[in-house]
């Protein structure tokens, strides 16, 4: 029943081989799959916009060079994702060092989300209403639903990445998932 | 998997639901439709949780083609020379190539370090110079005061003058020290290496692009010196009164505000700083990106710097010689740019303050002890003001008398 499945995971894994063998299209084609996709992502962590691109250049950098020590991965989507989320969340953790006093409870991690215009002025009506739902929603809730449907992360994946057992992933996403049904209704 | 039990958020949960729905093909088709003939009474929890998953479309964040290929080019170069170091046996490139990778090199390694020199700017400015005003702290003191202008006026080098009649003047930098203004025909031309100063007097703003795309807007009785390009490597400018920017993010060039209490060095943000020099306290607030706060910066042990995270707003009180920070609604503190005035248990003595120097105009109150009281609400700042004013009587029990501000010298003393 996994048919297409395999295929596709196949040509993911025949990229990933031929990167490993030092193929730079193949690293090129990886880049440009995934570069749109990381900084969407990137930016739902931190609104600025060039430590998200200084933070993908320098996951790509080190899969470019340490390219002969990785792994077999079976995805490389996670794997990207992952890698993005730690150096963003040190670069953010660094800059907090340099402080002298910090507020208490100041976070630098916060969760935005956005609409472009474009998507606007496609569905306007839908936008704003789920725009307004998500509002509703936790930093946490509106993170998993983000991992979830946009970045299209496995349930186990999610749950690594959030820190979670799958148990408490579960429990997140009924939770997000409950308040915006009850949002859209 | 037992998929009778399922409610929504299961199937929500389960990988090959999700790839059903967004990418269908004919084996997991088969499966779904089997199943569901299997489980009518599922139909509805099918449904629904189909409708959520197609729904929950995000789109992607907008991001420049150029972008995307620039940042590919440098981590190709970035990796090339990481590899060529240890190795060492590689053939060298073709000298023409070698440039380029020389170019992307020093790109990619200004962009990896930028994190790391955000940190030691708070450092920088522990070692200036202090008790002495900046140089261009000094260019604005020789430039008129706000009150004293009657128009706004931008003051250009040697000596030059451009009068802008506008209540609100726009004008903006176009590299090459080409200036457009909007209210004239002509483009004025600058000498790329000198500096300017706005003046924006009460009952005025200003709203400027600066020669690196930053843009500020300016309101009423301010003075921003800033110059005509930003050549060094940081941007640099000085102001007295209250300005929101909106910084372009440039990793390599560091954008500072100076003001006569405290500097804010930003990365890539949008915040707004208020500085009237006659007022207690200096403030910034964070709209979004990240901003270091240096207060104190005229004594030189006492320093207090301090790292803003959106929404907050850091108070100096030049009396304590303190910063405070708290969080705050941000819209309340930006508004002016758009011309309305939004107050959350403001007290009346800051709100006609704001009015006085937004019309231009002396505001009176019969009873002092009045300005005590405190007002919430949004006053429109594009109506007229007796009509802020009556709007405030009403709700507030007001007696007060307008007039006008006493018109000042064409030139100060100062």
């Amino acid at each position: 029943m996994e048919s297409k499945k395999k295929t596709v995971k196949l040509s993911e894994q025949a990229l990933w081989t031929a990167f490993k063998r030092g193929d730079r299209n193949a690293f090129d084609t990886l880049y440009n799959q995934y570069v749109r996709l990381l900084y969407t992502y990137g930016r739902t962590i931190t609104n600025n916009a060039g430590l998200v691109e200084d933070c993908i250049q320098e996951v790509f950098i080190t899969l470019l060079t340490k390219r002969e020590g990785l792994k077999e991965t079976d995805s490389i989507k996670f794997y990207l994702f992952k890698a993005l989320n730690r150096r963003i969340t040190e670069a953010l953790s660094r800059t907090r060092l340099v402080v002298t006093m910090l507020p208490p409870g100041g976070d630098a991690y916060t969760f935005s989300l956005w609409w472009t215009e474009m998507a606007r002025e496609e569905d306007s009506m839908q936008a704003d209403k789920l725009e307004a739902c998500m509002a509703e929603l936790t930093d946490r809730q509106r993170q998993i639903i983000f991992l979830r449907f946009y970045c299209e992360l496995r349930f186990t994946e999610i749950a690594q990445m959030l820190g979670l057992s799958m148990k408490g992933t579960y429990k997140l996403l009924g939770r997000a998932i409950g308040g915006l049904r009850e949002q859209l209704r | 998997m037992n998929y009778h039990q399922f409610s929504v958020p299961d199937f929500l949960a389960d990988d090959y639901f999700l790839e059903w729905v967004l990418r269908p093909d004919v084996a997991n088709d088969v499966f779904w439709l089997n199943w569901l003939q299997g489980h009518p009474d599922k139909k509805e929890e099918v449904a629904e949780a189909r409708r959520l998953i197609l729904l929950l479309r995000f789109p992607d964040r907008p991001i420049a083609d150029e972008r995307i290929a620039g940042m590919l080019q440098a981590i190709h170069a970035a990796a090339d020379q990481a590899e060529s170091r240890p190795a060492g046996n590689r053939r060298p490139p073709a000298p023409r190539q070698r440039v380029a990778a020389y170019f992307w090199r020093q790109l990619t390694y200004v962009g990896a370090v930028a994190l790391v020199l955000c940190g030691l700017f708070a450092a920088h400015f522990l070692y200036r110079g202090a008790g002495t005003p900046s140089r261009l702290e000094a260019l604005a003191r020789q430039a008129i005061l706000p009150e004293h202008a009657a128009e706004t006026q931008l003051l250009l080098t040697g000596a030059r003058t451009v009068v802008l009649s506008p209540k609100v003047s726009s004008l903006s930098y176009q590299g090459n020290g080409r200036i457009r203004i909007a209210s004239q025909e002509a483009v004025e031309a600058e000498n790329p290496g000198g500096f300017n100063v706005l003046v924006v007097p009460p009952g005025k703003r200003s709203v400027l692009a600066l020669d690196d795309g930053t843009k500020v807007w300016v309101n009423s009785g301010s003075r921003l010196v800033y110059p005509v390009s930003f050549t060094g490597n940081e941007r640099r400018v000085y102001l007295d009164g209250e300005a929101y920017f909106e910084v372009q993010h440039n990793a390599q060039k560091p954008f500072l505000v100076e003001t006569q209490q405290m500097d804010v060095q930003v990365l890539g943000t949008s915040f707004n700083v208020t500085a009237y020099p006659g007022e207690q306290t200096s403030s910034a607030v964070l709209v979004n990106g990240s901003i270091g706060l240096i207060a104190n910066k005229t004594t030189l042990f006492g320093k207090i710097s301090r790292q803003l995270t959106p929404n907050q707003q850091a108070v100096y009180h030049q009396r304590e010689q303190q910063l405070q920070v708290r969080e705050v609604q941000v819209e309340d503190y930006i508004s002016w740019k758009e011309g309305y005035l939004l107050a959350r248990e403001m007290p009346l003595r800051t709100i006609l303050a704001r009015l006085e120097r937004y019309y231009n105009r002396r505001i009176t109150l019969r009873d002092v002890r009045q300005e005590q009281q405190t007002f919430t609400g949004k006053l429109d700042l594009k109506q007229d003001i007796t009509e802020v004013m009556d709007l405030l009587a009403t709700t507030t029990e007001l007696d007060y008398l307008l007039s006008e501000r006493s018109t000042a010298p064409e030139h100060p003393l100062e």
